[in-house]
């Protein structure tokens, strides 16, 4: 509905999608039964465009993650990139489909190989996915857009910080040049300087070289400087997609004011104590 | 005010394998109070949580005082402290906090049998009222279950349940809210604020790196960095002033914590950030 306004083909299309949950048949509690976890998710992705996904643990975010990544398989309704159906197959029969989209894991430090140098484990998409160029290039290259140093080539994950295993995990994915990334709550655990890093390095990559984001998260405060357009995901369906600031000023759905009620918290806080008069407290850091 | 003191740790120093990583730590949290104790990840929170709980591992040594309702606990582990000085403790992860093979209905009339005496049916029936006292809805459903069968925020509420069914003069709160979704996180914060921090109810140590969560639930901070003291004030004072480089880091990501928001909606009041003051 969004995408097709502008007469360029999307970049990811979800159309109809539907996922159910069985519980297994073996269980002695609850057998057979049957939860819908999405329902009727309809999603395009232009290229270039920045799209947040929010909802609260149990709405579906990692059941739609899974299957965007074809990961698993949905009980109805198709994927397609570029106008190329994608479907769960085997790692051979999807390497075209990796190459175009990446995915920035949650929690990098348990997603990174322990025993593998950061050189390696940047490196291992681009063999793994037959990738036919310079890789100590582009490895090079990603080290370089996520401002990491090139002394950091040989450490193991276990020697880095939170925001740097956070950096590679993202240079592991920019390596390939994808043309959307598909992002688990991106900035949770990042401190500020490493935030403004990592916000500044996906406007670039929006802007300069056209790739698309999805950015997962259950708090809605991230989205209003990351993504242009909105979704809400509530028990399995899509209930908001809008632009963001239409979306935190005049919110549909109760629980989408839940949610930026929430959102503004925080900075409700700072407002009830005014900031002290000497700007100087606050050193840019 | 400092005579009553619930929870009194002084001079108190952390040992792991011969290195230091608390060093001379001294608070205390007066009856009927909140405070927050705030530091970054790595700077030794839970390690002070331990000592305080009594539940440090064998390889952590642990010196100086900490002193619950006037009884010396330092040195005595959690299972052999006297009644008075046991406090009830809130985790992070949930999962491990619960036993997953027995019901919660089971659980949570524990304390009521042991501590009150009641008998098994009376005891059912007061978990029953705590249940819904922590808004759990479908009450009797939920006490038949598993806590695997439990979403998070659900099993986070049990917890606390089970910390205030003993009647604890302190409860010590670590992480709680770190694993959940921000609904989620409000009506815990919410739950915690009601069951605490008045004259009849326990008071609360609540460990925590989320300064915005402090807020809205504590009156004081305590806030150490790499195992040290920094400082320790009334939560408004720390925002409109803070002193330390890393209350001023703290500070700085509140005010940021949303770049490029609208101003605040048509019907949103400011207040609902509900800061909390003493």
């Amino acid at each position: 509905m969004h995408g097709l306004a502008s007469g360029e083909a999307p970049l990811l299309c979800a159309t109809g999608l539907y996922k159910h949950l069985h519980s297994p048949s073996l269980a002695f509690w609850r057998a057979r039964t049957a939860r819908t976890i999405l329902r009727d998710i309809n999603l395009s992705i232009q290229p270039g465009e920045r799209i947040g996904l929010a909802g609260v643990s149990g709405a579906g975010k990692t059941t739609l993650l899974n299957l965007l990544l074809a990961l698993k398989g949905a009980d109805a309704g198709t994927i397609t990139c570029q106008g190329r159906a994608v479907r769960p197959a085997s790692v051979r029969a999807l390497r075209w489909y990796r190459r175009q989209v990446q995915y920035i894991p949650q929690d990098p430090a348990s997603s990174l190989d322990p025993r593998m140098s950061v050189r390696d484990l940047i490196r291992e998409p681009l063999v793994r996915l037959n990738v036919v160029d310079n890789h100590t290039r582009r490895i090079d290259e990603a080290l370089d857009r996520v401002g990491l140093d090139q002394t950091l080539l040989r450490a193991r994950p276990a020697a880095l910080s939170g925001g740097q295993a956070q950096r590679v995990a993202i240079a592991r994915a920019v390596a390939l040049r994808p043309r959307l990334l598909l992002a688990d709550e991106p900035l949770s655990g990042l401190d500020l300087p490493v935030r403004a890093r990592v916000m500044q390095l996906f406007d670039d990559m929006s802007c300069l070289d056209g790739t698309a984001f999805l950015i997962i998260s259950h708090d809605l405060s991230v989205m209003p400087r990351l993504c242009e357009r909105t979704l809400i995901l509530h028990d399995g369906a899509i209930i908001e997609d809008r632009p963001t600031t239409a979306l935190f000023e005049t919110p549909k759905h109760d629980h989408t004011r839940a949610l930026v009620r929430a959102a503004y918290q925080d900075h409700a806080i700072t407002a009830m104590v005014p900031a002290p008069a000497a700007p100087s407290l606050y050193p840019v850091l | 005010m400092t005579a009553n003191a619930v929870l009194r740790v002084d001079e108190l120093c952390i040992h792991v394998d011969g290195q230091p990583v608390v060093s001379d730590l001294c608070f205390h949290v007066a009856a009927g109070e909140r405070v927050c104790l705030l530091g970054p990840s790595g700077s030794g929170k839970s390690l002070t949580a331990g000592a305080i709980l009594g539940l440090s591992p064998r390889s952590v040594q642990v010196d100086g005082s900490v002193c619950i309702n006037g009884v010396e606990v330092a040195d005595i582990r959690a299972t052999r402290r006297p009644m008075q000085s046991r406090s009830g403790m809130v985790f992070q992860d949930t999962h491990s906090a619960l036993n997953p093979l027995v019901s919660v209905g089971a659980q949570l009339r524990e304390p009521f049998m042991r501590f009150h005496g009641l008998s098994r049916k009376s005891a059912m029936e007061a978990a029953m009222a705590m249940l819904r006292g922590m808004n759990i809805e479908r009450a009797d459903e939920v006490m038949q279950r598993s806590p695997a069968e439990l979403s998070g925020g659900q099993r986070q509420r049990i917890c606390m349940a089970l910390a205030l069914a003993c009647k604890p003069a302190l409860i010590v709160a670590d992480e709680p809210t770190t694993a959940l979704d921000v609904l989620t996180q409000q009506e815990v914060l919410k739950l915690l604020r009601e069951c605490t921090g008045t004259h009849d109810t326990p008071a609360l140590l609540f460990i925590s790196h989320d300064i915005g969560a402090a807020c809205r639930l504590c009156e004081r901070a305590v806030i150490i960095d790499d195992g040290r003291l920094v400082e320790s004030n009334t939560l408004t004072h720390i925002i409109a002033n803070p002193q330390h480089h890393f209350s001023r880091q703290l500070v700085r990501a509140l005010r940021e914590s949303a770049p490029g928001m609208p101003p605040y909606a048509a019907d949103f009041d400011a207040r609902e950030g509900l800061l909390c003051t003493a």
